[in-house]
């Protein structure tokens, strides 16, 4: 895909646009975050659960921390985990898909079966269980995530790859002698990649999330601030009885709209991967 | 002169500002066979939709299309009609054979089902005894066992489809039937079937039948009048053998000496270059100017419109009736030819 | 053996399906001459693109041999050798290329595959392009999808040239385009044939076109040669029914069109199920007694170099005709 293409996908129209704008407002914020968070974002007062003020402009918690500043440091740990583990998501699943896709047979079978299991498999309870039994650590939290949600991808790809193998232009590269490694890399890789793409800018939004309710659950690293963590500790203090809005509705906006955002992304890549696209008649 | 079961005045379609049909005159005499001939991007296909107002919303449709059945004094200005109105013409009066009949059966459902759906639309009262006789009827009549019926369409071969997409056509005794590309998916000697049954039937039932494809050795065969269409007009029309004899616009000329065809002389003629204008910037002029052969000044400043060249033969070429073809003075521009 | 460049000899190749074995290419032999434009023509499921693929080392035969001229003793061929001298082009121009290369990309993958070097590559590619018509200041950097129907099959035909191979495969390389363009492509093919003095094996259905282009024919049916000849002698004489069937069904642009049909009765068996002896017989309305228990090989049937499998020239069957 040229830079020219991807720009006028981003850019053509008011989802790409958004989108982008969103997202590259929480990356700035999950790298300048501490820098510009106005309090010590753990530093307790006394003015515990106060509304917004002029002190506090998203008011405090219930140890009187800012919201604010934890609203703005929790950004790095939320995007971070939502990044890395869709990485780890997307490498797997591309590779049990590219693999079982292209060579068939028993490697499809294992590869497949496995790809099964992980589907079937209810993710939260996986989640939970495995998060139970390692150390909690943000590095434990990544992997756990990345490793149940990889299941997804590895069908799409896997069918995609089905198609791809049959089409002419595949059948003329075995015909000049190539090898099994060279046709994957260059023409199965390349072309199941907008699929691995669209897929993955979705699994980001589930790792988020998954995060969060990891997170929610108390099964995250409790010393590491992130939106999910704000959350989690917000309805521990009762903060929805206290009608505490400001501690509440903040962290949640933040996970919506960057779920929204990259949601808005992944669907205008969606479009590049439309055949339309790539078979035009 | 009888009057004539269809009568098209202007007809355009168009998607935007791109025409997709720029002007379409047709008449079509009860019980005639009319050939409409063209590549793809001609327009041919989205004429019979037109004809049927099946086009999809986003293509607009002006130009009026009359319908004079027999033993009626009203004729039925389709291009009034609502969708409500069409309803009760399309497939009573008109049906349309489907180009890639074998997408166009509904694959969860037993062919007889389909029957029964196109039946009632023309006796919805009927009962059940009633249907079955006469689903038994039509396919008997294109050469199909009642069996067929049982069955689904996976479990039909492209031929048999095909039939049962023509019994489907028949089900309401309709006055006229549109088939697009019937053929072209079969192999030659199902072909060969298939259009001998086209005739018998157009000879028992009376049948009009406008046949659109590119093979121009199939229209030669079963048509009795041809209309090459190119860039979304008719370029000539006539009767097929006076057209294929004596074409008079150099589009069918050259298509005639481009297509291999058994029984001509073996070896390739130079071919047409270059290929059909974009809709959205059609060349000035007449539309086929670039790839003519035979172009001349006037061709592009003047688009020309279709004149007589011949008792039935019209062609839009400035220099129509021709009496021979030039070998000299062929344009540079085709001697150089573009690349398509 | 001299004048052939590929002699394939009781080529068998079959397919596990479902419902059985389906014997696609049944005992096939031909020779096929440097420089010379054969046909293969026969109806979709006869066994002719499983034939080319065969000869193109794509797909395993299950018995017999195919014979490259001029290769290690016994004739048989490393793959990477028959990719140097035999080249195929497809049918679909839709799908023959890989969408996310460039036009330059494309042609010279054949030479990266096949080692040669880089230095090389840029001049290589730019004469195919020039030879199949396409300029390559305008078209190296393309994408298939900026590019016609009729373009496609050129940069196809580019890709497969680029190598200089002995041999061209052609596996339907028109159907799918327009009728103008068709001879466009076919005109493209034909003057590199005579430029180069290449060999073309056209596979199609089209009987119009291989008469138009094949010195030589063979018409195939279910996985067997059913008759052989001069295009000439196989269309303007054919020799057995299934040939004359195809001829005569064939509908002709001329005033008046063609001529008498000789119908078949039936459809094409399944390449699991062939018919006992002649495996067409049931088929032709005209058969008689031995042809369902006789399976004729090709035999010597109307013109000197014309051969046909019908029992109608075995003189020891025939009913006399």
């Amino acid at each position: 895909m040229t830079g020219r293409r991807a720009r006028e996908l981003l850019l053509g129209s008011w989802q790409g646009r958004f989108g982008l704008t969103v997202l590259v407002l929480f990356i700035l914020m999950a790298i300048f975050g501490s820098a510009i968070a106005p309090d010590d974002p753990e530093a307790s007062t006394l003015d515990t659960l106060a509304p917004p003020s002029s002190a506090h402009l998203l008011g405090t918690t219930e140890s009187g921390a800012d919201v604010l500043s934890q609203l703005l440091v929790g950004a790095r740990v939320s995007i971070v985990v939502g990044f890395s583990a869709a990485i780890i998501s997307a490498v797997i699943g591309a590779a049990v898909g590219l693999f079982s896709g292209y060579f068939g047979g028993w490697t499809d079978r294992i590869l497949d079966g496995i790809d099964n299991w992980f589907l079937v498999i209810p993710t939260l309870p996986l989640m939970i269980v495995l998060s139970s039994l390692l150390d909690p650590s943000l590095g434990v939290l990544i992997l756990v995530i990345g490793i149940t949600s990889w299941a997804g991808t590895g069908r799409i790809v896997r069918s995609h790859v089905l198609t791809l193998r049959e089409r002419a232009f595949v059948e003329r590269v075995r015909a000049l002698g190539a090898s099994h490694w060279y046709i994957l890399r260059t023409h199965i890789f390349p072309n199941a990649l907008p699929l691995i793409f669209a897929n993955t800018v979705l699994i980001i939004a589930v790792a988020i999330l998954s995060e969060s309710a990891l997170a929610f659950l108390g099964l995250g690293d409790p010393t590491q601030i992130s939106w999910g963590t704000m959350l989690e500790n917000a309805f521990n203090a009762g903060a929805p009885s206290a009608e505490a809005w400001w501690y509440v509705i903040p962290p949640g906006l933040c996970i919506t709209f960057l779920v929204l955002s990259i949601a808005l992304i992944g669907y205008r890549f969606e479009e590049y991967v439309n055949p339309r696209l790539l078979e035009e008649r | 002169m009888a009057t004539p079961l269809l009568q098209v005045s202007d007809l355009h379609v168009s998607a935007g500002d791109k025409y997709i049909v720029d002007g379409v005159d047709l008449e079509l005499q009860h019980g005639e066979a009319l050939g409409l001939a063209g590549e793809s991007g001609c327009g041919k296909t989205t004429t019979a939709l037109a004809l049927m107002k099946l086009l999809p919303g986003a293509l607009s449709q002006t130009g009026t299309m009359t319908l004079n059945l027999k033993g009626s004094d009203e004729p039925i200005n389709l291009e009034r009609r609502t969708e409500t109105g069409m309803r009760y013409v399309r497939w009573r009066h008109i049906s349309l054979v489907f180009q890639g009949a074998m997408n166009a059966l509904d694959p969860v459902q037993r062919a007889e089902v389909q029957f029964d759906e196109a039946i009632r639309l023309h006796s919805p009262k009927a009962d059940s005894a009633e249907v079955n006789a006469r689903t038994e009827e039509l396919l008997s009549t294109v050469g199909l066992s009642k069996n067929v019926g049982r069955r689904y369409a996976h479990q039909l071969s492209g031929g048999q489809r095909q039939r049962v997409m023509i019994a489907l056509a028949l089900a309401c005794n309709p006055s006229l039937v549109i088939a697009d590309e019937p053929t072209t998916a079969l192999d030659v000697v199902m072909q060969a079937q298939v259009l001998q049954l086209l005739e018998r039937l157009r000879e028992r039932l009376g049948l009009a039948l406008i046949l659109i494809t590119h093979d121009l050795g199939v229209l030669a065969e079963t048509c009795d009048r041809i209309a090459v269409m190119y860039a979304g007009r008719i370029v000539e029309i006539g009767p097929v053998d006076t057209v294929f004899a004596n074409p008079q616009h150099p589009y069918t000329k050259r298509l005639l000496e481009t297509m291999p065809s058994i029984g001509a002389k073996r070896g390739l003629a130079d071919p047409i270059p270059g290929g059909p204008p974009d809709p959205g910037e059609p060349p000035p002029g007449c539309r086929f100017r670039p790839r003519c052969p035979y172009a001349q000044e006037i061709c592009e400043r003047d688009d020309p419109a279709l004149r007589e060249a011949g008792p039935a033969q019209a062609a839009a070429c400035h220099f129509a009736p021709w009496d021979e073809w030039p070998e000299e003075g062929l344009s540079a521009a085709w001697k150089a030819g573009a690349t398509g | 053996m001299t004048d052939a460049l590929v002699a394939v000899r009781d080529l068998a190749v079959t397919f596990r399906v479902d419902r059985g074995t389906a014997r696609a290419v049944d005992g096939v032999s031909f020779e096929w001459r440097k420089g010379e434009v054969l046909g293969v023509v026969g109806e979709s499921g006869c066994g002719k693109s499983t034939l080319a693929r065969a000869m193109l080392d794509i797909v395993k035969p299950a018995a017999g041999q195919i014979l490259l001229d001029g290769s290690a003793q016994n004739g048989k061929a490393s793959h990477a050798e028959i990719s140097r001298r035999l080249q195929m082009i497809f049918q679909d121009p839709y799908q023959t290329l890989n969408p996310r290369m460039r036009v330059r990309a494309i042609v010279a993958e054949p030479l990266k595959v096949q080692g040669i070097s880089k230095s090389e590559h840029p001049d290589r590619v730019r004469r195919a392009l020039e030879d199949v018509g396409l300029d390559p200041e305008r078209f190296s950097e393309r994408y298939p999808h900026q590019l016609s129907g009729g373009q496609r099959q050129r940069v196809a035909i580019a890709a497969a040239l680029v190598l200089e191979p002995d041999g061209l495969v052609c596996d339907e390389p028109v159907s799918m385009l327009d009728v103008s363009v068709q001879a466009q492509i076919l005109r493209v093919l034909t003057d590199l044939q005579k430029q180069r003095e290449l060999a073309l094996l056209f596979i199609t259905h089209d009987l119009s076109l291989a008469w138009t282009l094949c010195d030589r024919i063979c018409v195939m049916y279910l996985g067997r040669i059913v008759e052989q000849g001069t295009a000439t002698d196989v269309i303007e004489r054919p020799q057995h029914p299934y040939t004359q069937a195809l001829v005569t069904a064939v509908p002709v642009a001329r005033a008046g069109g063609g001529g008498r049909r000789e119908l078949l009765t039936g459809e094409l068996p399944d390449a699991t199920a062939i018919p006992s002896g002649c495996r067409f017989h049931p088929r032709w309305p005209r058969r008689f007694e031995p042809c369902d228990r006789v399976d004729p090989p090709l035999l010597a049937a109307g013109a000197p170099d014309q051969l046909a499998a019908c029992l109608l020239h075995d003189p020891e069957y025939s009913p006399g005709a």
